[in-house]
């Protein structure tokens, strides 16, 4: 056995009761959850209500039972402009939430287009990291090509202060080489790392072709057990030093965090 | 801080239940020879697979399974997995083959192989499976679950193995498995919170067993999972290779 002893975040998460999958979110379940996979910390988010304060309210309540093991990631949505910039500033001024998780294929315009403007350049004004769903490739997934990986080449050029975090890095293959090529071409992309899809070999893939510096550990709880995504970074084939920074040391980076506000 | 095993390999055998090794037409998989996979095998801990051959399952299962035995290159650490379309194939020609080679699993893709998983088409080789007390393995993404179950019902004494299990299969797979006990089920895709503990609740020990679906997938994460559920050594060796060497009747 070589225990790590550096911090694990998981930078992937959610709330909510999902009862399509018989899933509740019980907190004392997804403590244990997160202690049998190794997880010190885990940045939760709500994306299922057409309301985005009750997305942020849900996270806030949640992440308040215990703030040392869980940090919240706000929600807003293009749908209600409107609404969208004062709950950007209360969420990240009165909620401490710390990074932005937008969903495209939730709205019918890709995440490019000038709609989303707004939120994007309330974020780099302010510094707040951006996490947004990719996923690219065969199958019927709708709207999934309003969040392309690809696409975050114009948003990470145009607004050059947000951190874009890529999470599943594209989800399949055809995804996982345009996240690669993005993140090639600039320096605040990053690579989240949970996906249901993940061939033998992304991991890897990841670390050879961009390096170790801005890939995520995420796990997708409830979703994927936290203990399955932390089995992809612990087997892959790449130096220990890459599996310490995947798992938990990039993460410190993005969200201006040290380890001892994440250690237990 | 980070209590995880950054060394990970298995501390019971391993027996891999779900694993191609081939080429496929449509991209370059990372693995696709037997050397390759051994050394995939290796780092992990796998001690042996059960493997299929893709071009037997996306087009002719007659060259597919040709293929197989020719690319296995007789390494015992492959035990080789034969895959079928009973909408099509000879039945007599291919019992001969198993025979030959001494099959013990079967594989039936029907969305693939473009036929539904009905008795008045599966009806005669599910009669021969049960006769030759063959192993059946289905992907949960290749059929129509209620055509399934009735399949099933209609032969209690078969052994069939649901695999590719996947979160979103949840609302109508786990009653599915509650319904039929020759049913077992292959974890390789179920990785949805609670997954063990669902599959322990429904089916108890003796009806899971571990896959990889590699190429598709890597072999580490489920089993690294595994080791982390808190089972006892008994429960990990049965889901990791004891229950498939059961029913397969192969010691590995």
């Amino acid at each position: 056995m070589n225990i790590i002893n550096t911090p694990v975040i998981d930078f992937h998460s959610h709330v909510g009761r999902m009862g399509n999958y018989n899933i509740i979110d019980d907190m004392d379940w997804y403590i244990k959850n997160l202690d049998a996979a190794g997880v010190d910390k885990s940045f939760v988010s709500y994306i299922f209500d057409g309301k985005a304060s009750n997305c942020n309210d849900k996270v806030y309540d949640f992440v308040q039972k215990n703030p040392k093991r869980f940090g919240g990631f706000a929600h807003v949505t293009p749908h209600y402009m409107e609404e969208a910039i004062p709950e950007l500033d209360r969420a990240f001024n009165k909620l401490d939430m710390k990074a932005l998780k937008i969903y495209p294929p939730f709205y019918p315009r890709p995440v490019n287009h000038e709609s989303w403007y707004p939120i994007f350049e309330w974020c780099n004004e302010n510094k707040i990291p951006v996490k947004s769903h990719t996923q690219y490739g065969p199958g019927e997934h709708k709207n999934d090509d309003n969040g392309r990986p690809i696409l975050f080449v114009d948003l990470a050029q145009r607004f050059p202060d947000i951190n874009w975090i890529l999470a599943h890095a594209g989800n399949m293959e055809e995804g996982r080489i345009e996240s690669v090529k993005a993140a090639i071409e600039c320096p605040n992309i990053y690579l989240e790392t949970c996906s249901s899809y993940g061939d033998h070999g992304a991991i890897e893939y990841f670390v050879n072709e961009l390096g170790d510096d801005r890939i995520l550990y995420g796990s997708d709880l409830p979703l994927i057990d936290a203990r399955f995504g932390v089995g992809r970074i612990v087997t892959a084939k790449i130096s220990e030093h890459s599996k310490r920074k995947i798992l938990g040391l990039n993460a410190l980076k993005v969200l201006n965090l040290n380890e001892a506000e994440v250690s237990i | 801080m980070g209590k995880v095993d950054i060394d990970f390999k298995s501390s019971v055998p391993v027996f891999d239940c779900n694993v191609s090794l081939g080429r496929v037409h449509t991209r370059r998989l990372v693995v696709d020879t037997p050397e390759e996979t051994i050394s995939a095998m290796d780092h992990v801990g796998v001690k042996s697979a059960l493997i299929h051959n893709p071009y037997g399952v996306n087009y002719d299962p007659v060259d597919g399974n040709k293929k197989l035995i020719e690319s296995i290159k007789g390494i015992s650490r492959f035990i080789p997995q034969f895959t079928c379309n009973p909408s099509t194939f000879d039945l007599d020609s291919f019992s001969e083959n198993v025979e030959i080679n001494n099959i013990k699993a079967i594989r039936m893709e029907p969305s693939k192989q473009n036929f539904p998983f009905v008795s008045w088409i599966v009806e005669d080789c599910m009669k021969w499976i049960v006769k030759k007390q063959l192993t059946l393995f289905i992907p949960a993404t290749d059929f129509n679950p209620d055509e399934f179950h009735n399949t099933i019902k209609m032969f209690p004494d078969s052994k069939v193995v649901l695999c590719d299990l996947h979160y979103s299969h949840v609302p109508w797979a786990l009653p599915l498995l509650k319904s039929l006990p020759n049913l077992y089920v292959e974890i390789s895709k179920f990785s949805i919170s609670d997954s063990l503990v669902r599959l322990l609740n429904i089916v108890g020990e003796t009806r899971i067993l571990y896959g990889s679906k590699f190429p598709y997938q890597p072999m580490g994460p489920q089993l690294y999972s595994l080791h982390r559920w808190g089972i006892s050594e008994s429960t990990l060796k049965a889901i990791c290779s004891e229950n498939l060497e059961r029913i397969l009747g192969v010691n590995i």
